[in-house]
């Protein structure tokens, strides 16, 4: 018996598909740090987390940090150590997807959301990110969607934001879509609260 | 304590100080959400067979722009 098959029953059990995710997530994180590479969620899945499962991609992305990347044997061995590999960069632990991708792009400066030993995404980053895939090629009402609960709870301060970093992201060459984001802000800031 | 400081300390979560404020977080989602629970697979049939066995468990909230079950 594996000292991480208890750890896997006990997420096997988790009712909460959020919670079910998030420690997932956070048993997949621990193994890679344990061969000195830094894990951090990205995409839908961080979306997903920021919002408490209101939001669901039907799988943990996770990209790298750091100098270190696994290599793909790595890849292989540690995620044959924790469940079922379905493909070159997928698989399913305790009924849950993992995608491992590669390094992380980010255009935020501000510092990752850590939560337990999990690492999120910067809000600044994913927030602009959203809204990039909701407009480009052309504007995508259910994709914004998503775009507007992690603004309303940015504007809410229920996820820590630095208001000096999010609009530079979002006017930034890798996003453009600071037009946008002004536009909801002040739809959930009626009071002109934009910020810096 | 600086800005920038303050906010790399608030970055910085246990489980217990994320729980506790789950229930705000949940409650202005489903605000702007109307209750559903948005998702997007673009069409990857896995996440699309997990997605649909959560959708039928007991968790009793609809997924927005639920695809149907293939035919039996």
């Amino acid at each position: 018996m594996s000292e991480l098959d208890p750890v896997l029953a006990a997420i096997r059990r988790e009712a909460d598909p959020n919670r079910k995710n998030l420690r997932v997530a956070e048993l997949v994180c621990r193994c890679f740090r344990e061969i000195g590479c830094e894990p951090v969620v990205v995409g839908g899945s961080a979306v997903e987390f920021y919002t408490d499962g209101r939001y669901v991609s039907g799988a943990v992305d996770l990209c790298f940090t750091g100098p270190r990347l696994p290599t793909p044997r790595e890849r292989e061995e540690i995620m044959g150590r924790l469940g079922k590999p379905l493909g070159i960069r997928r698989c399913e632990v305790a009924g849950v997807l993992v995608d491992l991708l590669g390094r992380i792009e980010t255009t935020a400066r501000t510092p990752f959301q850590t939560l337990g030993e999990l690492q999120l995404i910067q809000i600044e980053d994913l927030i602009a990110e959203r809204l990039l895939v909701a407009t480009v090629p052309t504007r995508d009402e259910s994709r914004l969607e998503v775009a507007k609960v992690l603004i309303a709870l940015v504007a809410a301060g229920l996820v820590v934001t630095d208001r000096a970093e999010l609009l530079p992201v979002a006017d930034s060459p890798d996003y453009r879509v600071g037009a946008e984001l002004r536009m909801l802000l002040a739809e959930f800031e009626p009071t002109g609260g934009v910020g810096q | 304590m600086s800005g920038s400081k303050q906010a790399i300390l608030k970055r910085t979560s246990t489980w217990d100080e994320w729980e506790r404020g789950r229930a705000a977080r949940r409650a202005l989602c489903d605000r702007i959400t109307r209750g559903r629970v948005l998702r997007r697979t673009d069409g990857d049939p896995q996440k699309d067979a997990l997605l649909r066995a959560l959708n039928e468990g007991a968790r009793g909230l609809p997924f927005a722009n639920f695809p149907p079950a293939p035919p039996a």
